[in-house]
């Protein structure tokens, strides 16, 4: 009997102990927890941009060998080289991104090499010839002829001034995508 | 050109002339139309470029989030190069005084070397050239070198000479003092080489030989230098050139500079009055390296004049030789600033009366007055002192003015505008040209290519201008034009420096370029059916004005089969209502003119269109979600005038496994309840583009049409309904019309009912090409196909069903005729009716049905 009692009291005591603040830190816990998660879930696109340089050698047999070599901030180019810039993102946030265009201005020292524009992505590339406010797959300039008429022609590549990239779905969480092109050292 | 997406808001739309003009800015140069420098990029530059990227939360599309990239750096290597060019001869000592060249005269053989590097470098100058023929150079003699153009000579003392530091661009000329012997005959031939590159080649890596012609890079880490340290990335360069002149030719060199000017923009701010207006006119300077004018001259380099200047920082010493580029400020405009200027000239600017006194002898100033509305002439000046001639056989990057127009200007306003250019040939003979055709230094003119350019002296009729003489003023223009709506020059009638296609009276130097600044002009195009190019379709506007056709349909072709129809011609037609010409594009499309997009979710994938115009032809094939261009080229039509109209074709060619227009959407095609397929419309938009030359500019006006194609539109629906008549009751739900089997026993009636329905779109708007039925006659047979009520299925002697006179009626008073014989009744097929035929009166128009009922009794 008496076992019974000190048993039922000790019961009784570890009942009768208050929960310390536990409830109010569990909401706070939750809330961190949730805009963490909402945090989490957000996409975030990391861009990183290359240079290597076109340098062609002859071999033996006086055959031209094209091999690109990876340049640092500094190196120093010559008018005439041909460089190509390399542009990688990488998504490491929690969502898809939505919507994604990827932008190059051509610097102003360089000129575009023509069709040298590739990407791993399947985005589709499009051009602007007047500093960015409009782009076209493939753009065009009228050409006054010797009659009088009018003629549409390729414009030419010293008129490209920027590249575009369009993915055409979501990049996906922990996705990755490579896009370069090639210019000319004015 | 891209068809534009952006919607218009109306068919009829005010344009402006909305070139952009300003692709030069003062604050920094616009990446797309740099010019290209001859001599590379700067040496030292840095070209930085880091890439950007926009993105967005798919569950908040509509904020854009950006990501920029780590920049890349490179930069730009000192490159050197070099160039030697013949620059002509002028007498030394013309001993016979002969004016040709001949036994014991001596004679200066001029050459110009120049810096094609893009760094500061200098020149190593050998003091010897290589002469052939009967002549030698004069024995004790130096060559001479001169910094400034031609002005002085230093003689070369030693072997050779370290020329001071050249930047990109600038000049020596180097002049070699030649005698010819004494027994030098008649047409022998005398040249002089000065350098020793292999084959007289210009700027290529020393090949290391004496009497050469070679850049030498300038001393590291000298204070206040602009040239780079280190050797140029390309070493030692070497040029090299060689002259001749025949024994008894008379000498010829004269500097040939070709001014050319065009107006490169027109910026009228958005609005439609003038007085806000910009223009924009940009200058080049050619200096010939072969003579167009048929006078056998040998070019030369051009040098100064001199010129009053003032003003500047540093300031312009006037005492220096000045090549001046002037513009008189036309009638009309204020100068209001300037765009791009060549490397090593200056912006000068008089306010001087342009009847006082003519450019090159007016006072010019580098500092820009405060009030622009003063300046008379604006003005570019290259101190050839300093920087020594201008070589032969450059074009200098443009020289860019930009002027506003006055606020009190009444459109249409004519803007008449002439450049001029003065400045010297080493001989001293004065050089003076005129913007507005391709005669250089002025030469030639309506009395033949020989005359001379105006204000210019030949006192020794060698037809070229007096050695060390200067212009007239009488004949020197003062560049302005007086009447700018009938130029006193004559015009420039293409604006491009090609000089005027119908000169009124002979005009010695230049002509005027001319532009008139005129109100805007509407622009406004339609396209539409064949001769309705302005119909309007079901909203009342004329983008969804249509055209209906339908395929043929094979008879036989039942609910929820698939064809493969034969492809379907539309002329459509197409007129330029408004006042504007322009560059009309043609070009199926998702959405109409106005931008509401248009439901193509039933046209079938691999759908093709073919648009053709004249010898013109773009076939596009349909993916289900856009259409692409597969063969051929898009539509354009150029000069489409106002007034203009044309017709142009549509085939559309549906693919194979095309649905019946008349069945339901659905799995179930004849579904009663669901919507038909209906006709597949397809939009074609044309495009108005008024000023096609400017890319940054969209489209002035355009209008859509629909062309659209149904495979079949006449709806057939048979349904049934039992009436008790003699026989038992009939089963609920049996009394109404429906497509389900019925059960019917002896003595019931079975009422047929055909409902038959032209699904196509109706009639609206005001143009539009409707698909009327015709002539059409629907037979029901109890013995063809599948049908059987008039049939002996069960072999009893007597056919199943027999007619109920009167019974049959077409709700469009349709005449029904009975097979074999009349409306009779009976248990046999010659005495009963076995085919019903219905034959409808005129047409049912779009929309419209009508019902054909007969009735069987059950036997």
């Amino acid at each position: 009997m008496k076992r019974f009692l000190i048993g039922l009291s000790a019961i009784a005591t570890i009942v009768a102990v208050p929960v310390l603040t536990e409830a109010p830190a569990t909401a706070g816990w939750r809330e961190a927890g949730a805009s963490l998660v909402q945090r989490l879930r957000r996409p975030e696109v990391k861009l990183k941009l290359k240079a290597a340089k076109k340098v062609v050698t002859r071999d033996k047999q006086g055959e031209a060998k094209v091999t690109w070599k990876g340049i640092g901030n500094g190196t120093v180019v010559q008018p005439g080289d041909t460089l190509r810039y390399q542009l990688s993102g990488r998504n490491v946030g929690e969502a898809a991104a939505a919507n994604l265009v990827l932008n190059q201005a051509i610097p102003a020292q360089m000129s575009y090499v023509l069709n040298s524009t590739q990407n791993n992505a399947g985005m589709s590339t499009s051009y602007s010839i007047n500093n960015g406010k409009t782009f076209s797959a493939k753009p065009t300039i009228t050409v006054k002829q010797p009659d009088g008429t009018l003629a549409t022609q390729p414009a030419p590549a010293e008129l490209y001034s920027h590249i575009r990239w369009t993915a055409k779905s979501g990049f996906n969480p922990k996705g990755k995508l490579s896009a370069s092109y090639e210019v000319k050292v004015r | 050109m891209a068809i534009p997406t952006h919607s218009h808001p109306f068919h009829l739309k005010q344009y402006y002339r909305v070139l952009i003009a300003l692709s030069f800015s003062i604050a920094g140069l616009c990446q797309g139309v740099l010019p290209a420098l001859a001599n590379g990029t700067q040496a030292g530059t840095s070209i930085r470029n880091a890439a950007t990227a926009t993105y967005a939360d798919p569950s908040n599309p509509s904020t854009s989030i950006s990501a920029t990239s780590n920049e890349v750096i490179v930069t730009v290597a000192e490159i050197a190069g070099i160039t030697v060019s013949d620059s002509g001869n002028i007498f030394s000592n013309d001993a016979d005084n002969s004016g040709t060249v001949t036994a014991g005269d001596e004679v200066y053989f001029l050459f110009t070397v120049t810096n094609v590097g893009n760094d500061p470098t200098q020149f190593r100058i050998p003091n010897l050239a290589t002469t052939t023929g009967p002549a030698s150079v004069t024995s004790g003699a130096n060559l001479e070198v001169s910094n400034d153009g031609g002005t002085t000579w230093v003689a070369i003392s030693g072997s050779e000479l370290i020329t001071s530091s050249k930047a990109p661009g600038e000049t020596v000329q180097v002049r070699v003092p030649v005698s010819i012997t004494a027994t030098a005959q008649a047409n022998e031939t005398v040249t002089v080489q000065l350098g020793n590159a292999p084959a007289n080649a210009q700027n290529i890596e020393r090949d290391v030989t004496g009497g050469d012609v070679f850049t030498v890079d300038g001393p590291d880490g000298a204070a206040n230098d602009a040239e780079i340290d280190g050797a140029p990335a390309n070493g030692v360069r070497e040029a090299s050139a060689i002259q001749q002149v025949n024994i008894a030719e008379s000498l010829k060199t004269y500097t040939l500079a070709t001014l050319l000017k065009v107006r490169s923009g027109h910026d009228d701010q958005g609005t439609a009055a003038i007085a806000d207006d910009q223009l924009t006119y940009d200058l080049n300077l050619r200096i010939e390296n072969s003579d167009p004018s048929g006078n056998d001259i040998t070019p030369a380099p051009l040098s100064g004049t001199e010129i009053s200047v003032t003003g500047g920082n540093p300031a312009l010493d006037n005492s220096h030789s000045y090549v001046l580029v002037s513009d008189a400020i036309p009638t009309g405009t204020d100068f209001a600033g300037i765009g791009t200027v060549p490397n090593g000239w200056t912006v000068v600017y008089t306010t001087e009366a342009l009847d006082i006194a003519d450019a090159h002898v007016a006072n010019w100033t580098a500092d820009i007055p405060a009030d622009l509305t003063t300046i008379t002439r604006v003005g570019f000046v290259y101190d050839t002192t300093v920087q020594g001639a201008i070589a032969i056989g450059q074009t200098l990057p443009s020289f860019s003015i930009i002027l506003d127009v006055e606020d009190t200007a009444v459109a249409p306003l004519t803007v008449a505008n002439l450049a001029q250019v003065f400045g010297s040939s080493p001989t001293g003979a004065p050089v003076y040209d005129e913007s507005g055709d391709q005669s250089p230094s002025n030469y030639g003119d309506e009395n033949g290519p020989n005359s001379l350019p105006p204000g210019t002296t030949d006192n020794n009729n060698d037809n070229i201008p007096d050695p060390n003489s200067s212009l007239d003023s009488a004949g020197v223009d003062d560049g302005f034009v007086d009447s700018p709506t009938n130029p006193e020059m004559g015009v420039d009638t293409a604006g491009d420096n090609s000089g005027d296609s119908t000169p009124n009276t002979p005009s010695e130097g230049g002509e005027a370029n001319v532009f008139v600044i005129s109100l805007p002009e509407v622009a406004d195009i339609q396209t539409g059916p064949t001769n309705a190019a302005a119909a309007t379709g079901p909203s009342g506007a004329t983008t969804d004005d249509f055209s209906n056709r339908s395929t043929p349909v094979l008879s036989g072709t039942g609910p929820g089969e698939q064809i493969d129809p034969a492809a379907v011609s539309f002329t459509n037609a197409l007129t330029n209502n408004g006042q504007a010409t322009g560059t009309v594009t043609l070009a199926p499309s998702t959405t109409l003119s106005d931008g509401t997009a248009v439901d193509l979710s039933q046209l079938p994938a691999n759908t093709t269109v073919t648009l053709s115009y004249q010898s013109q032809s773009a076939t596009y094939e349909w993916s289900g979600t856009g259409f692409t261009l597969t063969a051929g080229t898009a539509l354009s039509i150029v000069n489409f005038a106002a007034t203009d109209s044309i017709s142009y074709g549509v085939e559309i060619d549906l693919p194979n496994g095309t649905p019946l227009s008349t069945d339901s959407i659905g799995a179930n095609p004849t579904d009663l309840n669901a919507a038909t397929i209906g006709g597949f419309a397809l939009p074609i938009l044309a495009t108005l583009d008024t000023t096609p030359t400017d890319l940054t500019d969209p489209a002035q006006a355009s209008n859509s049409t629909i062309n659209r194609v149904y495979t079949g539109y006449l709806k057939l629906i048979k349904e049934s309904r039992l009436l008790q008549g003699s026989g038992p009751e009939i089963a609920t739900g049996n009394e109404t019309f429906s497509a389900i089997a019925k059960s019917p026993a002896t003595g019931n009636i079975i009422e047929y009912r055909i409902t038959y329905r032209n699904i196509s779109e109706a009639q609206s708007g005001v143009g539009n090409v409707i698909l009327n039925v015709g002539n059409l006659v629907i037979t029901e047979s109890g013995t063809a196909g599948d049908n059987n009520w008039a049939l002996d299925n069960d072999n009893n002697g007597a056919i199943d069903s027999s007619n109920v006179p009167g019974s049959a009626s077409d709700s469009n008073s349709g005449t029904i005729t009975f097979f074999p014989t009349g409306d009779q009744t009976g248990t046999t097929a010659a005495t009963d009716v076995t085919d019903y035929v219905n034959t409808l009166p005129g047409v049912i128009a779009p929309q419209g049905s009508g019902e054909f009922i007969f009735q069987r009794r059950i036997n």
